[in-house]
């Protein structure tokens, strides 16, 4: 019996690992699955695989280039979709995955530490690290995603490491560990170019297991140590290009672009350390060393990482982890333990200084690396990425602890020592046999119950035959891009992918280019405003026929609250525009009527051409039904071929900058004022720059500088060292604004300099008008002098730039440059949209022109055409008659806090959530107290972060304190949150007075600019279109039969604009290719008679090209492993 | 039978010897530590002369926060020196401590825990210094 055990006791210790392994068959309730978040789930498993195997993603938006993502496809879609297709039920699916990953994990250190503890007493070392290594609080913050590329990167590190270590041992060729490694990294590596962050563990290990065993050993072995390791990478390398080929190839061929867009989500490099140190709040040493310090775990009482710090018990239980852990190099003995325990405790080391990330005191070294070593932003979430080298070692570590003091005892009492460890570490890790923490943030949660009508949903998406795309209401929130659903769906990526492979259009972070965004968010829109046939303009060259209202949105989320469903309803509901094709529960589909049916590839004669920026659409589509280009989107010489048939042009308002709040500016403090010993050095410095082309910025930096250290030693002033250099400053600030006055007497017409210049006046006047009026120069007479000069200058140049800004009522009037891109026309169009609009919301037009310093005309409209310029004209100004007071004032009384108070208080008639409004009013009576008050209509959500507060007192959600002086105005803009309904507006004093004797001329009005733009259109004769049919092989491969073709034609493809985009007649490249309406791909062709055009996504072929090299190197990896096996055994029976 | 007299009398010499002996000891332990003694005693005078000086003193006091795991570490390793063993158990001491730190919710813990850190980190590499003849060496392969 007892030989039976010893022979067979490891295959014991498998069977309790696979055991282990079941756990996650306790988090599954009936019904529910995982999907949200970084979960990468779908709800169809083998449609959302037939998408991901493409390097096109087209279901998203109008598609996404997924050229980098080939490498995840194993991961986030193959393992699913292959146990759908064994026939597994689809809420059975994830149960495999999840247990097929457990056991992989458990197995693979099991395997790393059997190869470093191989001997039958040392079993508590091997599973006490494989349940630390398996079941710690790291990783079980992703197993709550279920996310597969971090679970593969858990499997990857100890067998990486094996094969490291075995080659640093010498104990392994190179060749062979080549190929082991390889094999370990095609099977498990995290997901391709996006998972190598995820390895940043296994690159770790590796670099410091070279270094820890080339110190060691370098007196006995020298440089030939260093020349083995050379030799293996030289081996390794062509090895993993070719074994990796089926993704690199795709990844390298979209280097650029992809690129781009990921330094555009990164936010760039100081992006990249903001999120680091953000990633780094919680990462002291402290909790690394009991391996804490996820970011999400603090300040959430809900959380299940809550007791970890709180409750004493596992507070103790998280500090004897890193004790036993530290223990282990004392116990150590033999050559051998001491060789690998000396390097799990370096690597202890090196693992915690690196998952501190950016948070103090290594904070420093971190983001040095981040800044100067090219590539190492990647690791930007230093915690997550690098943690599992501290579990990976501490793991074993702490196994040996135990397995060394169990061995103290007498063998029984040791068994029941290393047992009773290893079941208080289960205890400790308890979290692990609770089924309720995947709730994120209730009522999100990341396993939820798909609702019926989602599955309904996916029917009617499969029984489709056309392929235009879906519009997604209500608009997702525009800071946050979330989307959340009341029965818990949570995620950043949306969830129409994920159940259908049509495709759906909503604003979210994968829109990358700044005129498909400026396209959508003109959609939504005009859908807003009800202007229909600018809607299905839009709609129309998007290729999008339906619109999808989902009523389950968690609009009233307060992190990312969204636009009501209702409203878009009561739009959609108009029968004339818009009919139900579908419904179920909280979900129904509209088709927009009367649409234009143009296939997905169609073939144009003519084009409009945007010569302004992105934000015209809008206007564009007021005027024009043509497709368009954007004049800087279309290279020089291809556009110059192009057969554009108008050209349109928006002017710049350069006046509406007065319209809008510019932030004030506030003094900055400086160590070195007048009277310090590096003063003089400081002020001679900055007056060098005076002699450089200086801005107007650069002066106003200056002159606050200046004032800013004058009021610092406004106290010591009298000093005489202090008083002598305060007179140079003061003096400097004097020559700073006589540039300053020159300038602005200069250029007077830019209204946003005025304004600046005039922001910077009042602070600097208040500051030193306070130092005048207390009196703190009046001692020294020629520093008084000094100061009163200056306040005399500064009084005299904010008299110029009052009367610039004061010399119209800029809400009504406005400026705009017509020089600017205006070659073609002199006719001026306004976009109706853009009007102010009256109390039946009809649109006003202006009443009166002006043509630079011409006389004033009168406006003579006609529909949207509103004047013709004469030539040379510069300036061009547009006079409204006074634009409608909204406010309809009415007697309120309000029950406050603290106090009850007498208002009027006026409803916003046509409120939009979006739009801004100004509020102004002249103060009357100085004595009695003065508020305005906004109070929003909207409701919030009641989550575990956030309890709404409800009172039953008045609670505003903004208040703005007019001024005391009577006779002075006071102007306040404000404009609202997407889930509003309404909003309100209060103008307040004490209780039992009359508010109309406190406010004066109470207005109230919308900030509008009205949107002008020249345009120009003429007719291009005898161009013939040919007709064009397609065949769609697959979604990153069309046909386009093209027949009868005798003029130089357009061709238009309605996918996502993109180079790898590429189309061919008879294996000849079209060039030629642009962007058209802002997103898709269109080519110049100028080929005559019948033909078929070839329209293929590039890196697809690359991925094809990059598969069939992965898969002859791996047959010929298993070929050569099966050669060598056959050898080893036939040497030995010879 | 011995009187009980003599038996306290026994006691009081016994005492007295160990008083002696543990003076002595720390005497000895004093003297031959003398100039670290000598560090210590000028880093605590020289910080609070230094925190009395208007304006030094304001970045005087900031510097001290941002460096006091630093200052900790090296009285620490100046007290028990560069050996391991001691290090690996000041180090356990110093967890035990943070333990006992967080326990009463003191802010002090991250201190102590970075001085820790420290302590690790030396231990380690002194460990791995000290060793590298003992330590394993790989295998030679033909």
């Amino acid at each position: 019996m007892t030989y039976f055990i010893k022979k067979y006791f490891k295959i014991f210790e498998i069977v309790f690992l696979f055991l282990l392994s079941l756990i996650p068959l306790l988090w599954f309730k009936t019904g529910q699955i995982v999907i949200g978040l970084d979960s990468g789930y779908a709800v169809d498993y083998l449609k959302y695989f037939d998408q991901r195997i493409f390097t096109w993603f087209a279901s998203h938006n109008f598609g996404v280039d997924f050229s980098a993502e080939v490498g995840v496809l194993p991961f986030n879609s193959g393992v699913p979709a292959v146990v759908s297709m064994l026939s597994v039920p689809m809420l059975d699916v994830q149960k495999f995955v999840f247990v097929f990953w457990f056991f992989l994990i458990l197995i693979s250190m099991y395997t790393f530490v059997n190869y470093v503890f191989p001997d039958i007493s040392k079993w508590s070392v091997r599973i006490s690290a494989c349940i630390i290594y398996g079941l710690n609080l790291h990783l079980y913050s992703f197993w709550l995603q279920g996310e597969q590329t971090i679970l593969s990167s858990y499997v990857i590190l100890p067998l990486f490491t094996l094969f490291v270590l075995r080659f640093a041992q010498n104990k392994a060729r190179v060749i062979d560990t080549a190929i082991y490694l390889n094999l370990v990294y095609l099977f498990f590596g995290s997901g391709g170019v996006r998972g190598v962050p995820l390895i940043g563990p296994v690159i770790l290990t590796s670099i410091t297991i070279f270094f820890y065993y080339f110190y060691i050993q370098f007196k006995d072995e020298g440089f030939s140590y260093l020349k083995r390791f050379i030799f293996l990478t030289f081996v390794f390398l062509p090895i993993f290009f070719l074994l990796e080929a089926y993704y690199i190839f795709p990844f390298l061929a979209s280097f650029s672009h992809e690129f781009y867009n990921q330094v555009t989500i990164a936010g760039g490099i100081d992006g990249a350390i903001a999120w680091a140190k953000f990633i780094s709040t919680h990462t002291s040493m402290l909790n690394i060393f009991r391996l804490h310090g996820d970011n999400n775990w603090y300040d959430k009482p809900f959380l299940w990482a809550w007791s970890y710090l709180t409750n004493p018990l596992l507070i103790i239980g998280g500090f004897l982890l890193p004790i036993l852990a530290i223990t282990a190099p004392i116990f150590s003995k033999s050559k051998k333990e001491k060789t690998i325990i000396l390097f799990f405790a370096l690597l202890l080391v090196v693992g915690m200084v690196m998952s501190t990330g950016a948070h103090e005191p290594f904070g420093i070294f971190y983001t040095y690396l981040m800044k100067f070593i090219p590539g190492f932003a990647t690791f930007r979430s230093a915690w997550y990425k690098f943690m599992p080298t501290v579990i990976f070692s501490s793991a074993i570590l702490i196994g040996f602890s135990i397995y060394y003091l169990s061995n103290r005892w007498k063998p029984k009492y040791g068994w029941i020592f290393s047992t009773s460890a290893i079941f208080i570490l289960l205890a400790y890790h308890y979290v692990y046999f609770t089924s309720d923490n995947f709730v994120y943030n209730k009522p999100f949660s990341t396993m939820v119950k798909i609702p019926q009508y989602v599955y309904e949903f996916s029917d009617y998406q499969k029984s489709r035959t056309d392929d235009y795309r879906t519009l997604v209401v209500p608009h997702s929130n525009l800071g946050f891009t979330i989307k959340a659903f009341d029965w818990g769906y949570y995620g950043a990526y949306p969830i129409y992918p994920l159940i259908t492979d049509n495709g759906f259009v909503l604003y979210d972070s994968y829109l990358f280019n700044d005129s498909e965004n400026a396209l959508v968010a003109s959609l939504y829109q005009n859908l807003r405003e009800g202007d229909f046939e600018s809607f299905k303009k839009g709609a129309e060259i998007s290729h999008i026929k339906y619109i999808l209202v989902a009523k389950d949105v968690a609009h009233d989320y307060n992190f990312a609250p969204t636009e009501l469903p209702g409203y878009y309803e009561k739009i959609l509901a108009d029968d004339q525009h818009f009919k139900t094709v579908w419904s179920a529960g909280k979900w129904r589909i509209y088709e927009i009527q009367n649409f234009d049916e143009s296939p997905k590839i169609d073939s144009l004669n003519t084009l409009a051409s945007d010569n302004s920026d992105y934000s015209s659409i809008d206007s564009l589509f007021s005027i024009s039904d043509s497709s368009f280009v954007f004049r800087d989107q279309v290279d020089h010489e291809v556009y110059n071929k192009l057969p554009i048939n108008s050209v349109f042009n928006q002017l710049t308002c350069v006046t509406c900058t007065l319209n809008s709040q510019v932030d004030k500016p506030s003094i900055q403090f400086s160590r070195i004022n007048p009277g310090s010993l590096l003063y003089s050095h400081k002020l001679s410095k900055d007056n060098a720059l005076l002699h450089r082309n200086v801005t107007p910025d650069d002066l106003l930096g200056l002159s606050l500088k200046r004032v800013g250290e004058i009021v610092a030693v406004k106290e010591v002033i009298k000093e005489p060292r202090s008083s002598r250099e305060s007179i140079d400053a003061l003096e400097s600030a004097i020559t700073y604004w006589n540039k300053l006055r020159s300038i602005v007497e200069s250029e007077n017409t830019n209204y946003a300099l005025m304004q600046k210049v005039s922001k910077y006046l009042d602070l600097e006047i208040e500051q030193l008008g306070d130092i005048y009026t207390v009196g703190y120069t009046r001692d020294n007479p020629n520093l008084h002098a000094v100061l009163v000069e200056l306040l005399s200058d500064l009084k005299k140049t904010k008299q110029i730039t009052d009367n610039i800004i004061s010399e119209n009522d800029w809400d009504a009037t406005f400026i705009y440059d017509v020089v600017r891109g205006n070659e073609v026309t002199r006719d001026i169009y306004v976009n109706v949209n853009s009007l102010p609009r009256n109390s039946e919301n009809n649109p006003i037009y202006p009443i009166q022109y002006q043509e630079d310093n011409d006389s004033v005309k009168e406006v003579m409209a006609s529909g949207n055409k509103l004047l013709a310029l004469k030539e040379n004209t510069r300036n061009l100004k547009l006079i409204f008659d006074e634009l409608p007071n909204l406010a309809q004032l009415e007697s309120r009384s309000l029950e406050l806090l603290d106090k009850n108070e007498s208002c009027l208080y006026t409803h916003i008639p046509n409120y939009l959530w979006n739009k801004k409004y100004q509020i102004s009013t002249v103060t009357k009576n100085t004595s009695l107290s003065k508020s305005i008050y906004i109070k929003r209509e909207y409701n919030l959500l009641k989550t575990q972060e956030f309890n709404p507060m409800n009172t039953d007192y008045f609670n505003p959600d903004l208040i703005f304190l007019p001024s005391k002086t009577t006779g002075q105005s006071n102007t306040y803009q404000f404009t609202g949150q997407p889930n509003d309904r309404g909003a309100e507006i209060y103008f307040c004093t004490d209780i039992g007075e009359d508010p109309k004797e406190v406010f004066d001329s109470i207005k109230i009005n919308e900030i509008v600019e009205p949107k002008v733009f020249t345009y120009q259109s003429s007719i291009i004769n005898n161009i013939a279109l040919p007709s064009v049919n397609f065949k769609k092989i697959n979604p990153s491969h069309y046909v386009a039969i093209v027949k009868g073709a005798r003029d130089p034609y357009i061709l238009n493809f309605k996918e996502a604009y993109s180079p790898n985009w590429q189309a061919s007649v008879n294996n000849i490249k079209i060039d030629n290719h642009f962007r058209i309406n802002g997103y898709a791909n269109s080519w110049l062709i100028n080929k005559k008679g019948d033909y078929e055009v070839e329209i293929k996504f590039y890196t697809q072929s690359m991925f094809y090209k990059g598969l069939k090299i992965t898969i002859v190197t791996l047959v010929v990896i298993l070929a050569y492993m099966l050669v060598k096996a056959f050898r080893n055994k036939y040497g030995k029976h010879k | 039978m011995v009187s009980i007299n003599k038996r306290i009398k026994k006691t009081i010499n016994k005492n007295k010897e160990i008083d002696l002996y543990l003076f002595s000891k720390i005497y000895k332990f004093l003297f031959n530590n003398r100039y670290k003694v000598y560090a210590i005693l000028f880093l605590v005078v020289f910080n609070n002369v230094a925190s009395k000086i208007p304006y030094f003193n304001l970045f005087f006091s900031d510097f001290f926060k941002s460096i006091g795991f630093l200052i900790i570490y090296m009285l620490v390793v100046f007290i028990i020196g560069f050996e391991p063993r001691r290090l690996y158990l000041a180090t356990l001491l110093g967890l035990s401590a943070s333990c006992i730190l967080v326990l009463l919710n003191s802010s002090h813990a991250e201190e102590i825990a970075n001085t820790t850190f420290l302590l690790l980190i030396t231990a380690i590499i002194i460990d791995i210094i000290k060793n590298k003849n003992v330590l394993q060496k790989p295998e030679k392969k033909n």
